[in-house]
C-alpha cells in the first residue's frame, strides 16, 4: 500500500471545497465553502466493510458557529481541503 | 450469500483480522500459559493423553475471498471465547489467583523484553489466507491443550465452560462503562484511550467487532464534547448497541449544530457553564466518537465497579452528566 503524506498538519486553516467532484461525498451542506482549523489528523482510515479501495487522509476540521462561541467539527477527507489564509 | 456482499478491500480485512488473532495469542493466550506455567498450576506432563474437546470445524475450500474470510473470522471469533473462557475476567479460574492486573508487569505486557516477536507476514492476500488459517488452527490448539490440563487438574469445572461457552458478550452501555470507569481510575490508560481507542479497548476483553476506528474525546474543566450524525445517524454501535431514539432525529441533528448550548438545556435539561466552551462532533466518515465524561466529585471512595455504574447511555453523547452516587445503588 503506498503511503501519502498528509498535506495539512494541526492548526493548518482549511476551506472546505464545494465543487469536489473526487472521493467521499459525505460532506454537510453547512461547512461546504467555508474555512476552519484543523484540529485531527487521522491519516487514512482502513474501513474495508464501508467502502471500496482507500479515501484520502482525514482530518477533524473545527469550524465556529455563527452567534456563539461554541465550535463544531466535522471529518472532510484531504481531496474536499484546500489551503487557506486565515479564519474570517 | 454473494448478493449481500459489504465486503470489498479483502486486503485490509485481512489485515485487521491479523492484528486481532496476534494481540489475543500474544496478550492473552501465551501470557496466561506461561503464567500458569510459571505458578505450577499446569506441566508440560499434564498435556499427556489429550484427547479433542471440540469438533475442528470444517475447513472453508472455496476460492472465494469472502467466504474464506468469514470463515476464518468465525474461528477466530471462537478462539477468543475459548481463551476469555479460561482466562481472567471470567469467573472459571476464579480460585486461581495468577490473573488479576497485579500480574500484567511481571506477565511482561508493558517490558519490550518479554515481548513475543512480530510474525512476518507476505503482502499476497492468498499467502495471508493460508498463514491466518495455519495460525488460528495451531493457536485453537494450544487453547485446548491448555483447557484440557486445566480440567485435568480441576482448576476449571467442565459444566461452567460449557455454561460460559453458550455467552457472548453483546455490544451494550456495559461496555461503554467499562472503559470510562478504567480511564477514571487509571491515567495511563486514559492516556492509551485517547490516542488510540480501538487498541485500548482491548485491554478490557471487548471485542473491537466491526467498529473501524474509535475516537474517544476528553471532557475537560475548559471543553464539553457533544457527537451528532447531521449526514445520517452513524454511532459506535458494535461497541455500545443501539444509540437513543432522539439521536437519529433530525430535530437533534439541526439544532446541536446551531445552537449546542440552548439544545443541550432545552432538550436535555443540561446547563454547560459559560467558561467551559461546547465542541460538536459531527462524525461525517469513518471515525465513531465516544464522550469520556468527567469523573463526578465525590467519587473517591468508590471502586472501579461502582464508577461503572454511574456512566450513563447520555453521558457517552454528551447529552447528559454521569449520575452522582446518591442517585444509583453501589452495593458491591
Amino acid at each position: 500500500m503506498t503511503v501519502i503524506k498528509n498535506r495539512f498538519k494541526i492548526g493548518d486553516k482549511v476551506r472546505v471545497n464545494a465543487n469536489s467532484a473526487k472521493g467521499a461525498h459525505r460532506i454537510p451542506d453547512y461547512v461546504k465553502g467555508r474555512i476552519g482549523e484543523v484540529v485531527e489528523c487521522y491519516g487514512h482510515v482502513s474501513n474495508p466493510l464501508d467502502h471500496k479501495g482507500v479515501y484520502s487522509p482525514l482530518y477533524s476540521v473545527k469550524f465556529k458557529i455563527k452567534g456563539s462561541p461554541d465550535k463544531v467539527t466535522v471529518d472532510v477527507h484531504e481531496d474536499s481541503l484546500e489551503q487557506a489564509s486565515a479564519i474570517p | 450469500m454473494k448478493t449481500n456482499s459489504h465486503m470489498h478491500d479483502y486486503g485490509a480485512h485481512a489485515r485487521s483480522l491479523d492484528a486481532d488473532l496476534e494481540y489475543y495469542y500474544t496478550k492473552r493466550l501465551l501470557p496466561l500459559v506461561l503464567q500458569l506455567f510459571r505458578k505450577r498450576y499446569i506441566d508440560l506432563y499434564d498435556f499427556a493423553g489429550y484427547k479433542p474437546l471440540s469438533k475442528t470445524p470444517p475447513k472453508q475450500k472455496s476460492k472465494d475471498y469472502e467466504l474464506r474470510l468469514r470463515s476464518l473470522e468465525d474461528r477466530f471469533d471462537e478462539l477468543v471465547k475459548g481463551i476469555n473462557r479460561i482466562g481472567p475476567g471470567w469467573a472459571a479460574l476464579k480460585n486461581v489467583d495468577v490473573l488479576t492486573d497485579d500480574v500484567r508487569k511481571e506477565r511482561g505486557d508493558y517490558d519490550t523484553f518479554f515481548h513475543f516477536t512480530k510474525r512476518e507476514r507476505s503482502s499476497s492476500l492468498d499467502n495471508l489466507i493460508q498463514d491466518l488459517d495455519r495460525d488460528i488452527t495451531n493457536y485453537q490448539f494450544v487453547l485446548d491443550v491448555t483447557t484440557f490440563a486445566l480440567l485435568k487438574n480441576g482448576l476449571i469445572d467442565k459444566r461452567v465452560t460449557k455454561k460460559l461457552s453458550t455467552k457472548r458478550r453483546y455490544p451494550s452501555l456495559l461496555n461503554g462503562a467499562t472503559i470510562v470507569a478504567r480511564a477514571w481510575v487509571d491515567p495511563e490508560f486514559k492516556a492509551r484511550l485517547v490516542k488510540n481507542a480501538r487498541e485500548a479497548v482491548r485491554e478490557l476483553d471487548i471485542p473491537p467487532g466491526r467498529l473501524g476506528q474509535l475516537q474517544v474525546v476528553e471532557d475537560t474543566e475548559k471543553l464539553h464534547n457533544v457527537i451528532v450524525c447531521t449526514l445520517c445517524s452513524c454511532y459506535p454501535y458494535d461497541l455500545l448497541g443501539n444509540a437513543p431514539w432522539w439521536y437519529k432525529q433530525d430535530i437533534y441533528k439541526t439544532r446541536i449544530i446551531t445552537n449546542p448550548r440552548g439544545t443541550l438545556s432545552n432538550m436535555f435539561k443540561l446547563k454547560v457553564p459559560q467558561d467551559i466552551e461546547i465542541r460538536v462532533h459531527d462524525s461525517t466518515s469513518d471515525i465513531r466518537y465516544m464522550v469520556l465524561p468527567r469523573r463526578p466529585e465525590n467519587t473517591d471512595s468508590l471502586s472501579e465497579k461502582q464508577l461503572g455504574k454511574l456512566v450513563t447511555r447520555e453521558c457517552l453523547i454528551g447529552v447528559g452528566e454521569p449520575k452522582v452516587p446518591s442517585e444509583v445503588a453501589l452495593k458491591s
